[in-house]
């Protein structure tokens, strides 16, 4: 059993329980306990970023997804009163949508698996120490070259220095946006 | 690919003394592809197994602490009959809890109702995972530490509401949307407050923040990073503000509203009987302790000896690292319970206005003013010009100077506004802050 096994592993799991939550999302009879297989698939995904490397992104998963929107999710279930019994969402239309989605499914893995994905080969960081080997440069021609350092996704470190010099607009566009939302949240509740 | 790619946290153990020493004395006889990860498993067992014994004694003992330290407060003795000072009723209590009988009630939703004790105390334990008991002794001193502390305590408010909701009980429905209204709301000027802190540090991980706060004076590595001391000096306003919202995070007296006995009987976990109940007690300790943890580890040194020079650091080959971070530990769960003892509870819109009209803004006006006078300083506290206690006594007077204007400026304001009356809805009184908050939550 090697690392790689390991990492296959818990990849596993976390993909079974995102999947799972999501399967119990619309298998659910009650509104609240579906609200609460979403959270189990939001927290399966705060996994696959871990087996990722890409810690930062799954702290902020787990506490923006599991910590604020899904409460959000259960407060908005229980404040409305029509939800909440206990009732059959299924409408009969299981075979049509099994017969949509197949090859929709199908389409989205072919292309997933046979896509060229843009690998961007970064400046050697304080935190990585990892390179790229000679099977991997083979498997992404034109990407990446044998001895390339990788970067890690784990630096904090890199990604602040990002969002604050590349990605800068984009970063301050959204925090008007966010300032936006709660400036209107409150002009409505104090209405 | 993505084989290649080996995640950073399958590498962490390395340079871990444990790790290191186990590799060369122990497991000498494995072969080369099995050594480093039977290191690695055995080197995070270990230390996980020393982290969590230690916490659930403490644990155990805080249970009898603070019905001891309580009833001094209030003039009573404690208990004091199961073994000699009440030393043994810790665990009398756990008899108590594990032999009562399991009562689920009927009408409960019973799935959701058992998984709510049940998951409410993993959070609790996996916190401690970044919480260093001394140095190195850590189970993962992951980047986002910090970060990675404030989400996996948020995740405790899913199984409250499942416990709520699960109960089928009004009081149990209140008690746990007033939970989830004020840890939501508390967050906010919890980490705001904290950022002060990253930002002198540098640093979300542990480990780092704690070594941020030893560069005082002219020591060896005097001359790198932050010159302030620890962040209690130079962030004091933060300090007081992450204490409260704490204190409201871990739903304890003044801020225990979720489970208000005189109001909604005991909140959501009204209907719960037995271990289950245990189980909630176990996650809210779990939940003060590591609390007090990551204060002491934030604003007072973490296992930082609190003498100048290092003195009683290490005590002949002995870090005393752990002494001193149990003692800072202590010293905020004592505060905790101090303030148990002697304040009355406030009213759940008193609680969350209080949050959002005093400790928010006043926790960003910290963030701005400490990012401004970090900016300001920066460049000075790195020349090689400014060296020695000057520099350090320079730096701490600066931020002191800043918090006390802050603290004026906030007392001038909120004493304006409540001056001025305006809309009742934005009155303060003397308890707290005035009402009406509590629709919008």
């Amino acid at each position: 059993m090697s690392q790689q096994t390991v990492v296959q592993l818990v990849f596993g799991v976390m993909a079974a329980l995102s999947l799972g939550g999501a399967m119990g999302v619309v298998m659910a009879r009650t509104v609240f306990v579906s609200a609460l297989w979403l959270i189990l698939s939001f927290v399966g995904v705060a996994g696959l970023y871990i087996t990722l490397g890409a810690g930062f992104l799954a702290v902020i998963q787990v506490l923006v997804y599991v910590g604020a929107i899904s409460v959000l999710i259960l407060f908005a279930i229980m404040l409305t009163e029509d939800v909440m019994g206990d009732e059959h969402p299924n409408n009969g239309q299981v075979g049509l949508a099994i017969i949509l989605l197949t090859p929709l499914i199908f389409l989205l893995g072919k292309w997933g698996f046979t896509a060229n994905w843009p690998v961007k080969a970064a400046a050697i960081l304080p935190r990585s120490g990892l390179s790229v080997d000679a099977a991997t440069a083979a498997a992404l021609p034109g990407a990446l070259k044998t001895g390339d350092a990788f970067l890690v996704p784990d630096s904090v470190a890199y990604l602040g220095r990002v969002l604050m010099t590349e990605h800068f607009l984009a970063f301050e566009v959204v925090s008007v946006v966010l300032l936006v939302a709660l400036v209107g949240a409150i002009v409505i509740a104090r209405d | 690919m993505m084989m290649e790619l080996m995640p950073v946290w399958l590498q962490a153990g390395a340079g871990n003394p444990l790790r290191e020493f186990l590799l060369e004395n122990i497991l000498t006889g494995l072969s080369e592809a099995w050594r480093p990860l039977v290191a690695d498993l055995l080197t995070w067992s270990l230390t996980c197994a020393l982290i969590m014994g230690i916490v659930q004694v403490t644990m155990l003992y805080c249970t009898l602490l603070e019905r001891k330290f309580v009833g001094r407060i209030q003039d009573r003795i404690g208990p004091n009959r199961v073994g000699y000072w009440g030393l043994l009723q810790p665990f009398a209590d756990m008899v108590k809890m594990l032999t009562k009988e399991d009562i689920t009630p009927a009408v409960a939703h019973r799935s959701v109702y058992n998984l709510g004790a049940i998951l409410v105390v993993p959070p609790a334990i996996m916190v401690f995972a970044i919480l260093p008991l001394s140095l190195g002794l850590v189970a993962s001193d992951l980047s986002v530490g910090f970060l990675y502390f404030i989400s996996v305590a948020s995740v405790v408010i899913v199984p409250i509401f499942m416990a709520g909701w699960g109960s089928r009980n009004k009081f149990a429905l209140i008690g746990a949307m007033r939970a989830v209204a004020q840890t939501v709301s508390y967050e906010i000027p919890q980490v705001l407050s904290v950022v002060g802190v990253l930002l002198l540090a540098g640093s979300l991980s542990t480990g780092d923040i704690i070594l941020a706060q030893g560069t005082v004076g002219s020591g060896a590595q005097a001359s790198q990073g932050f010159p302030g001391g620890w962040f209690i000096l130079t962030q004091p306003i933060a300090f007081v503000i992450y204490l409260m919202a704490t204190t409201a995070e871990v739903e304890r007296t003044p801020f225990d509203i979720p489970e208000a006995e005189s109001e909604i009987i005991a909140g959501y976990h009204t209907e719960y009987a037995g271990i289950k109940f245990g189980l909630f007690q176990l996650s809210q300790y779990f939940m003060t302790i590591a609390s007090a943890a990551l204060g002491s580890v934030l604003f007072l040194g973490g296992w930082m000896s609190p003498f100048p020079g290092g003195l009683l650091q290490t005590l002949g080959p002995l870090n005393l690292g752990f002494f001193w971070m149990g003692a800072k530990t202590l010293l905020l769960i004592l505060g905790f319970m101090w303030l148990r003892g002697t304040w009355p509870r406030l009213r759940s819109d008193q609680l969350m206005g209080f949050a959002w009209k005093v400790l928010v803004p006043l926790s960003l006006a910290n963030l701005l003013i400490t990012a401004l006078l970090g900016w300001l300083l920066h460049g000075w506290w790195n020349a090689s010009g400014a060296q020695g206690l000057g520099r350090s006594a320079v730096v701490v007077v600066a931020f002191l100077a800043a918090n006390g204007l802050l603290l004026f400026g906030a007392m001038l304001g909120f004493g304006r506004l409540r001056a001025k009356g305006g809309r009742p809805d934005i009155r303060f009184e003397a308890t707290g802050v005035g009402s009406s908050v509590e629709g919008a939550a």
